[in-house]
C-alpha cells in the first residue's frame, strides 16, 4: 500500500509564462534525481489569474512530459 | 479567476514537467502525486521543483521527514502554508508507553504491616521503556530514567468485610514541578465491589531518581488476601496535566 504523505510547498506562488513545475523524486542526500521511481498519476489544481480567457486550462497527460534527467 | 485541475495519468518514469503556457499567469493550490518505486536503489524524497523561465531552479518542495523507503510507493499532496508536524521522535516518549502489571495469585497482607505489592505479572506496549527502563517487568517500585509525566491507576481487590485498609503511591524523591505526596485511598468500611481504586498524575525526575512504590495496609487484626492491577501511561513532558494543590 502506497504511503500517504504531505509535503509542504510554496504559497502564493505565481508562475508565469514559459516557467516549469517539474515532479520528481530526489536523494535525501545529495538532492539528485532517483531513478527507477515511476509517477503513475499527478493531479494539479491552479488558480488561473492570468490567460486562458478565464477558462480551465488544458489537462491531459500530454501536459506532463518528461523532464531533463528522465 | 477560475481553477483548473490538470491531471497526467500514465506511468512515465519521473521526472515529470508542466510549463505555463503562453500569456497565462497561475499560482498553485495544491499537487497530488501516486509515486510508484519500481528500481530505485535507496530512499528517496518526493519533491516538486519550480523552473523558472530562464531554466533557473527557484525552489524545490521537499520535506526529510517525508521519506519513501527504497521500493515502496507512496501517495504524495503537497500543500501551500502546511507545515509537518513533529515526529514523535522529538517527544520524551511515545504517547502509547504503557506498562502495566498484576497480581493475579493472591498475596497475603499482614495486618498492621505496610506491605508493597509484589507483582506476578505484566504487559507492556511500545516505549515503556522510556518510562522506567526497559527492564522493568514486574518492578516495585518502579524508578523513573527520564523526566515524565506518568498517569496511573491502581486497583486493589480486598476481602469484604469492615475493617480499615489503605492502598497507597508511595512516591520517593518527588519531582520539584508536581509534588503531590504520596496519593493514598483509604476505606474503614467494605468499599463498593470490596475493591479501592487509584489514579494519580506523578511526574518524575531521573536524577534523583523518583520512584513510585505501589503498597497497601490493612489493620483488621487477622491477614487478608488481595489481588491487585496497576497501569503506568507515559505522557509527553512538557504537558502540564497537573496542578499541584
Amino acid at each position: 500500500m502506497a504511503q500517504p504523505l504531505t509535503v509542504a510547498f510554496p504559497p502564493n506562488l505565481v508562475l508565469t509564462d514559459g516557467w516549469l513545475v517539474t515532479i520528481t523524486a530526489i536523494d535525501p542526500v545529495t538532492g539528485a534525481l532517483v531513478s527507477g521511481v515511476t509517477i503513475s498519476e499527478a493531479l494539479m489544481q491552479v488558480e488561473v489569474l492570468e490567460g486562458a480567457g478565464g477558462y480551465a486550462l488544458s489537462s491531459g497527460a500530454f501536459m506532463f512530459v518528461p523532464g531533463p534527467g528522465a | 479567476m477560475a481553477d483548473s485541475a490538470l491531471l497526467a495519468a500514465g506511468g512515465d518514469d519521473a521526472p515529470l514537467s508542466y510549463v505555463v503556457p503562453g500569456a497565462t499567469a497561475i499560482r498553485i493550490k495544491q499537487i497530488h502525486v501516486k509515486y510508484v518505486d519500481n528500481s530505485a536503489g535507496a530512499d528517496w524524497l518526493p519533491a516538486v521543483r519550480i523552473i523558472s523561465d530562464s531554466k533557473h531552479r527557484m525552489g524545490t518542495a521537499a520535506d526529510q521527514a517525508v521519506k519513501v523507503t527504497a521500493g515502496s510507493d507512496a501517495d504524495v499532496s503537497f500543500f501551500p502554508g502546511v507545515k509537518h508536524a513533529a515526529g514523535a521522535a522529538t517527544l520524551p516518549y511515545l504517547n502509547q508507553s504503557q506498562l502495566a502489571q498484576s497480581r493475579q495469585a493472591v498475596q497475603t497482607i499482614t495486618s498492621g504491616v505496610v506491605t508493597n505489592i509484589a507483582w506476578d505479572a505484566w504487559q507492556s506496549a511500545p516505549g515503556y521503556g522510556d518510562m522506567f527502563g526497559p527492564t522493568a517487568t514486574t518492578d516495585n517500585p518502579v524508578t523513573f530514567v527520564k523526566a515524565a509525566y506518568v498517569v496511573i491507576t491502581l486497583t486493589v481487590v480486598w476481602p469484604a468485610a469492615n475493617y480499615d485498609r489503605y492502598a497507597e503511591l508511595a512516591v520517593g524523591a518527588p519531582s520539584s514541578q508536581s509534588q503531590i505526596g504520596s496519593p493514598r485511598i483509604r476505606h474503614s468500611v467494605s468499599p463498593d465491589g470490596d475493591r479501592q481504586t487509584l489514579s494519580a498524575v506523578i511526574a518524575g525526575d531521573p536524577s534523583n531518581p523518583t520512584t513510585i512504590t505501589p503498597r497497601v495496609f490493612q489493620g483488621s487484626g487477622v491477614n487478608r488476601a488481595i489481588t491487585a492491577g496497576i497501569n503506568y501511561y507515559s505522557i509527553p513532558y512538557g504537558v502540564a496535566p497537573f496542578v499541584s494543590p
